[in-house]
């Protein structure tokens, strides 16, 4: 199991290594942003479409898990674009799986924003 | 990326019709509200009375309001039998301002209340209090007037009373027969707004719905305040009357109750109508409560669904915080 783990780490530092090389400050932000921009379009319908649906004082709990179901979404989705568009920029890196490193960083991501979520449901 | 968005144009343009139609779908304001089916709210930890506990299980019945609910919103609305609908006639911060006016005065109505009727059994019970004005809840015809304004003084006359009812008596401005507290006629008011004090003339044809501001100024066991809850109005009133009232007299029942309806302090000290009964019928059915207290008066809004869930939860109908009284000594260990 952990020698599983550390093999896991290794080819993902390798990857994130193998990534970092071949983008520029400039392709950053270029992917950066239009990551984001894709994924506000592509969830922004179902976030609203939930956040309409809390007048069903009756599915509450189950509307609050599909937030976290889309939290978990965005992160990946998010990761997975951002390699999708440095792919479309850097022909050398076109053919190189980068699943690995879209599932870490997307279940960090997802983590950190579903503590954020979970303390703004405490609140309201 | 061009390249891509120029072979998939048509697609795109398409598909961005029908995105922003959805999207207005989801965001346009419709112009309504809603009320849903809300919680339950124990009155265990609001007050803070000095050596009294609060152990009995009475609870505040809340609904939850929908300030301009969504094209989409109202479009569910309107198929769910426990969603009521109606125009948002009032801005968001209004409707807020209202609701923490008369939440306060409904916590004040019901710690004044209680402790007098306890004194009533148990002489060592004691409270002082002092009737500062009349706060302005809402109005019409008027734009001189504010939210909020406390009417001080009517036709100069001070206010020498605890009783509201018996001061606008003596200025012939008492309207038995109105469903709520309401002012009427032409008189000049004294108003305190922001701490400053002004003098305005309001004419016969505006109307204002206000609540009595007390202070209280002393009270054995002494009474440290409230806690500030997440909600507003005062339908709560009641209930807060009665869960004080149990625990500065140590009636301890074991059934889970809950109530609703407004306590005003007049000379009946009578159970005011609410708002959102059904709803808040739902929400209590939800909760497994034994016992819910409702003013008699809405009895018939909720008949049909008491008959039919009457092996759940019992209605108990009252006029008064004596019916209240009444009932939970009925029902005491």
């Amino acid at each position: 199991m952990i020698k599983k783990l550390s093999y896991i780490m290794s080819e993902y530092k390798t990857l994130r290594r193998r990534l970092d090389s071949n983008v520029r400050n400039a392709d950053f932000f270029k992917a950066l942003l239009g990551s984001l921009v894709i994924n506000a379009i592509i969830f922004l319908i179902p976030i609203l479409l939930i956040e309409n649906l809390f007048i069903l004082t009756n599915i509450m709990t189950l509307l609050k898990v599909f937030i976290f179901i889309i939290i978990i979404l965005f992160s990946i989705m998010y990761h997975y674009i951002y390699s999708l568009i440095i792919k479309n920029y850097k022909e050398e890196i076109a053919n190189v799986n980068f699943k690995l490193v879209i599932l870490i960083e997307g279940s960090i991501t997802a983590f950190i924003l579903s503590i954020f979520a979970l303390i703004v449901m405490t609140m309201v | 990326m061009l390249k891509l968005l120029n072979k998939y144009k048509k697609r795109i343009i398409i598909f961005s019709f029908g995105y922003i139609y959805i999207l207005m779908v989801l965001l346009a304001p419709s112009g309504y509200y809603a009320l849903t089916p809300g919680e339950i709210s124990s009155t265990k930890d609001i007050y803070n009375i000095d050596d009294t506990v609060f152990s009995n299980d009475i609870n505040t019945t809340s609904v939850y309001s929908w300030h301009e609910i969504s094209v989409f919103q109202k479009w569910i609305a309107s198929y769910q039998s426990d969603i009521v609908i109606g125009e948002q006639q009032e801005t968001k911060s209004d409707d807020s301002l209202k609701s923490k006016i008369s939440n306060q005065s409904s916590h004040d109505n019901a710690v004044i209340t209680a402790y007098e009727l306890a004194r009533m059994d148990d002489e060592k019970i004691s409270i002082e209090y002092a009737l500062k004005g009349l706060i302005v809840y809402s109005f019409f015809d008027n734009n001189e007037l504010m939210i909020g304004d406390v009417i001080t003084k009517i036709n100069n006359l001070e206010i020498t009373t605890n009783n509201y009812e018996n001061y606008l008596s003596a200025l012939n401005l008492y309207n038995e027969n109105a469903p709520e507290k309401l002012l009427n006629g032409n008189y000049n008011a004294t108003i305190l707004r922001d701490d400053e004090l002004m003098t305005i003339s309001i004419p016969k044809e505006t109307t204002i719905i206000f609540y009595p501001k007390y202070e209280i100024l002393s009270t054995n066991p002494t009474y440290q305040g409230y806690n500030p809850e997440n909600v507003g109005g005062p339908s709560g009133g009641m209930i807060q009357t009665l869960a004080i009232y149990s625990a500065l007299r140590k009636i301890d029942v074991s059934e889970k109750i809950a109530g609703t309806g407004t306590m005003v302090t007049n000379n009946a000290k009578a159970v005011g109508e609410i708002g959102g009964l059904q709803q808040k019928f739902i929400t209590v059915r939800r909760a497994k409560v034994m016992y819910f207290l409702i003013p008699s008066s809405q009895y018939d809004l909720i008949a049909t669904e008491a008959v039919k869930y009457q092996n759940e939860i019992t209605v108990v109908k009252v006029e008064t915080i004596f019916d209240a009284i009444s009932f939970i000594r009925g029902i005491k260990k």
